[in-house]
């Protein structure tokens, strides 16, 4: 199928790589499918696209690359709405608020999205009782530590 | 800001008809009850600031601002 986006225009998706979000992401509540689109480069950037609303997409970041030593908590209660067992089979992406300049650009650790890309599930969980800052500096941030 | 000691099971009364209870503190955690009328929106602040977040990421994804990005984080 083809779904509309803001920077390839028209992109060809196999209905198999649509992620159901019961929730959709917080702001954005009615929003329940999604694409997160690799740019095949390895770069640790990506973009979640919606599949109904083309104008909708965030720019998504692989934490670990951001902070090494993030260990994001997901409870019990996310798990089975992700229908995972293990924790393992879970993949983490945080989003990413670009600015003008890079230094300013920040990621939410605090609230990553979480994947279970086998059940073809997601949502953004708000990690409770953990320190993660919603806008953590992209670049400075674990240097600085 | 106003900063006031309470104990579990003390309250605090805010306007005319918010009252909010503390009802348990262990360790690091604090359990608080909250009476308010219910056009009284109560939210964690972590929420309000996540949804502003992600209306500022989805209005920031531009194109050539998500290139910038990508040249900038090291390769795996």
């Amino acid at each position: 199928m083809v779904i509309q986006t803001k920077d390839f225009g028209a992109v060809e998706i196999s209905p198999d790589d649509i992620l159901y979000f019961p929730q959709g992401v917080y702001a954005f509540e009615q929003e329940n499918k999604f694409v997160i689109l690799d740019d095949q480069n390895d770069t640790g950037v990506f973009q979640m696209q919606s599949v109904e609303n083309g104008n909708l997409r965030f720019v998504l970041v692989d934490p670990f690359m951001v902070l090494h030593t993030y260990n994001p908590i997901i409870p019990d209660q996310e798990l089975s709405l992700l229908e995972a067992k293990y924790r393992e089979d879970l993949s983490f992406f945080v989003i990413a608020v670009l600015a003008e300049t890079i230094e300013e650009t920040t990621v939410n650790l605090k609230s990553p999205v979480v994947v279970n890309f086998a059940a073809k599930k997601g949502m953004q969980v708000i990690l409770d009782g953990s320190s993660y800052p919603i806008r953590y500096p992209l670049f400075g941030g674990e240097a600085s530590h | 800001m106003l900063v006031i000691s309470r104990k579990p099971g003390d309250k605090l009364i805010l306007g005319d008809d918010i009252e909010i209870c503390i009802l348990e503190v262990s360790g690091e955690k604090v359990k608080i009850g909250i009476n308010a009328p219910k056009n009284v929106r109560i939210a964690r602040s972590e929420l309000l600031e996540t949804q502003n977040a992600n209306i500022e990421a989805q209005q920031s994804a531009q194109s050539d601002l998500v290139d910038l990005l990508k040249n900038r984080l090291p390769k795996k």
